[in-house]
C-alpha cells in the first residue's frame, strides 16, 4: 500500500546523488514520455526555503535570531507533516538535528567524500583543501542571514562524518541509504530500493525508462541548452559537471586523501570506502 | 500611554514603539488605532479560516503566537493587543507589531498591501515590487539620495483611491549592505537584538502625505537572465504580475480579501503603469538599475 500522506526526507550531505534521486522521481512520476525538464523538478521542496519557513511561521523569519529559528524548526516540519494530505518530500542538506517527528522516512544518500570534496568545492567555487577543511569542520553551517540576503535559511551541515551518522543513527523514523556508487553502478536495483522504501510500487519498464532519461549526459545537455536553476551563483562551472566515480584518484593529491582519510576512516569504512587497511577501496561493487 | 503616527493613523500604545516618533496628538492624523498590553488567547481563534504553526487567521481577527516572544491579536481593523512574554524587550515586539500586525490590521481596513519600497517625486509616487531581498530597500536608498521622498520600506501600502500611503520615516538596511557604513556616525539602532539589520532615519526625505500611484517597478533578478531588460507589462500580465507580489497572502486569504484583493488588482492593471526589469542576479544591487529605474521613471513624467 503506498504512503497516502507526510513527508519523506531526502537527505545528504551536498554533492551526493540528491538532486540525481529528485529527477529520477520526478520522471516516475511524471505522466509524460517526455523527460521532465531539469528546471521543473516537482519533487522536492528545499526544507531550508524561506518562503516554506515563512508560510509555517506565518510572518518573515528575518524577524527571528538564528538561534531562535532553529529552535522552531522542527515544529515547523512536525507541522508540515501533520498537515500534508499527500506525500511531500523534504530535500534537505542539513544533518539531523534540525528535522521533526512525525515523519513517513528519510532515504538518505551517501557518496565517497573524497569525490564529494571535488564536487563540493567546483559547487561553490572554493579550493579542494577548503572544501576538505569545511568537511572536517564538525559545527559547519550555512551563513545566509548575516549577509541579509538569501532565500535559505541556514543549514547546518556538521562534518561529513557527523553528518551521516546524524541522520543514520536517528531512531525517530525509518531509513534507507543509498550510495552514489550503486545509483550509478547499479541504477535499477538502487532506485528500486528506495522506492519499495517509500511504498511506491513502479513498473520495471518506468524506472529503467526514468533512469535512461535522467542519465548524466542528457542532464548535461539539457542545463547546456537551458541552464539549472538550482546551480550555485558561485559555481562557475556546469551543476552537472562530472558525476564521476572515483574522480580523486586522478584529482586529489596523496596529502589531500590522507586528510579526508585521516578526519572521516570510520565512516568511510562503514560505507565500503576504505578497506580494512584503511586504503581507499578503487574497485566499486554496489 | 504613547501617542505615535505611522500609516496614515493615529496609534495610541501602551508599548513603545520603535522606531515611531511620539506626537501630542494622535488624533491629527486621521483614525486613530489601539495598541494595549493585555491578555491574549493561549489556543487561539475559534473556528479559525487559514492556520499555521504561529498564526490563526478569520475575518474579523488575526492571531500570532511567537515563542518566546509574546501572542498578539488584531482585530477588526482597530486594535492590537499585546501579551508579551516575560522579560521581552519592547523592540522586538514592536519588529512584530509593525511587521506582521500592521499587515493584517492594514488587510483588515481594506487596505492592498505589496512586497515593495514606495518612493515619490513632486506630487507622484511609485513603488520598487520584488521578493524579498531582491534589494528594494538598497534601490530606495540610493533614490533618496537622488532627490527622491521616501513612503514605506519593505510594505507598499495602497487605499481604494490608488495612492501611496506613507508608513513612517525608517529604511532598515542590513549590517553587510555597502551603503550602511556610511551611516556609522548616525544614530545606529537595530531592528531588535541579535538582528543584524538597522534603521535609517528618513525624516528629512519622508513624504509624511499620500501620493497617486503611477509605475510599479518590478525587479526580477534571476539566475538564468544573461542580460539586463525591461519591459512594459500589459493585460493579464499585469494582474499575474501584482497576484505574485502581494504581502502576506496568507492573511488575505484568511482574512476573506480575495475578492477586495482582485479588483485591487484589476484597478491598478488598468491605470498603473508595470514595468517589469528581468535582470541576472549577481546585478541585483548594480548601479545601473537604479539608472534604469530612473530614467523609465523620467521618460513616464518628463516635463
Amino acid at each position: 500500500m503506498p504512503l497516502e500522506k507526510g513527508v519523506v526526507w531526502l537527505a545528504s550531505y551536498p554533492k551526493s546523488g540528491n538532486t540525481w534521486f529528485r529527477i529520477v522521481l520526478s520522471n516516475v512520476l511524471h505522466d509524460s514520455a517526455d523527460p521532465v525538464s531539469i528546471n521543473r523538478i516537482n519533487k522536492g521542496t528545499s526544507a531550508s526555503s524561506r518562503e516554506l519557513i515563512n508560510r509555517a511561521l506565518g510572518f518573515d523569519s528575518l524577524l527571528l535570531t538564528q538561534a531562535e529559528l532553529d529552535k522552531l524548526k522542527p515544529a515547523i516540519y512536525t507541522w508540515y507533516a501533520q498537515h500534508t494530505n499527500k506525500i511531500r518530500y523534504f530535500k534537505t542538506h542539513s544533518a539531523y538535528i534540525d528535522s521533526a517527528t512525525g515523519c513517513r522516512g528519510a532515504i538518505y544518500f551517501i557518496r565517497n567524500p573524497l569525490d564529494v570534496a571535488i564536487s563540493f568545492a567546483h559547487h561553490c567555487h572554493f579550493s579542494i583543501d577548503y572544501a576538505i577543511k569545511i568537511m572536517a569542520d564538525p559545527q559547519y553551517a550555512t551563513i545566509p542571514t548575516q549577509y541579509g540576503n538569501s532565500h535559505y535559511v541556514r543549514e547546518r551541515y556538521l562534518s561529513w562524518s557527523r553528518h551521516v551518522q546524524s541522520w543514520t543513527l536517528q531512531n525517530t523514523m525509518d531509513i534507507v541509504v543509498l550510495r552514489y556508487e550503486d545509483m550509478t553502478y547499479d541504477p535499477l536495483n538502487t532506485f528500486k530500493k528506495a522506492f519499495d522504501f517509500i511504498q511506491t510500487p513502479v513498473l520495471e519498464s518506468v524506472l529503467i525508462e526514468a533512469i535512461e532519461q535522467s542519465r548524466f549526459d542528457k542532464l548535461q545537455q539539457q542545463e547546456q541548452q537551458f541552464g539549472f536553476v538550482e546551480k550555485s551563483v558561485r559555481q562557475k562551472s556546469n551543476f552537472f559537471r562530472k558525476g564521476k566515480v572515483g574522480d580523486w584518484e586522478t584529482t586529489l593529491s596523496n596529502r589531500q586523501i590522507q586528510r579526508v582519510i585521516r578526519t572521516h576512516a570510520e565512516i568511510m569504512h562503514q560505507y565500503g570506502y576504505l578497506d580494512d587497511h584503511g586504503h581507499p577501496i578503487r574497485d566499486y561493487k554496489p | 500611554m504613547h501617542s505615535y503616527r505611522a500609516f496614515s493613523l493615529g496609534i495610541h500604545s501602551d508599548l513603545t514603539i520603535s522606531p515611531l516618533q511620539v506626537i501630542s496628538h494622535a488624533e491629527d492624523y486621521g483614525d486613530v488605532v489601539r495598541v494595549r498590553l493585555g491578555a491574549v488567547s493561549e489556543e487561539g481563534l475559534s473556528n479559525p479560516l487559514a492556520m499555521g504553526l504561529c498564526y490563526q487567521i478569520k475575518a474579523d481577527a488575526f492571531w500570532l503566537n511567537v515563542p518566546n516572544m509574546g501572542r498578539f491579536l488584531v482585530t477588526d481593523g482597530k486594535e492590537i493587543v499585546i501579551e508579551p512574554q516575560q522579560g521581552i524587550d519592547d523592540k522586538s515586539l514592536s519588529a512584530f507589531l509593525l511587521g506582521p500586525c500592521m499587515a493584517a490590521l492594514l488587510i483588515q481596513r481594506n487596505v492592498f498591501l505589496l512586497q515593495a519600497t514606495a518612493l515619490g517625486r513632486g506630487h507622484q509616487g511609485f513603488a520598487i515590487l520584488g521578493r524579498a531581498q531582491t534589494g528594494k530597500s538598497t534601490l530606495a536608498h540610493a533614490l533618496v539620495k537622488r532627490g527622491y521622498t521616501f513612503l514605506s520600506d519593505n510594505l507598499g501600502i495602497i487605499n481604494p483611491q490608488l495612492e501611496l500611503i506613507p508608513s513612517f520615516p525608517t529604511l532598515y538596511l542590513w549590517q553587510k549592505n555597502r551603503w550602511y557604513h556610511q551611516f556609522a556616525r548616525q544614530r545606529r539602532e537595530w531592528l531588535r537584538p541579535g538582528i543584524k539589520k538597522y534603521a535609517v532615519a528618513m525624516d528629512r526625505h519622508f513624504q509624511a502625505s499620500s501620493l497617486p500611484l503611477t509605475t510599479l517597478f518590478i525587479v526580477n533578478p534571476d539566475k538564468q537572465t544573461r542580460e539586463t531588460r525591461t519591459t512594459q507589462l500589459t493585460g493579464g500580465e499585469k494582474i499575474r504580475y501584482l497576484q505574485k507580489h502581494i504581502a502576506n497572502d496568507a492573511y488575505v486569504i484568511g482574512l476573506e480579501k480575495q475578492a477586495l484583493y482582485f479588483q485591487y488588482c484589476a484597478k491598478i492593471a488598468a491605470n498603473v503603469n508595470l514595468i517589469l526589469i528581468d535582470l541576472p542576479i549577481q546585478r541585483q544591487k548594480d548601479q545601473r538599475i537604479i539608472d534604469l529605474i530612473e530614467s523609465n521613471w523620467s521618460v513616464e513624467h518628463a516635463t
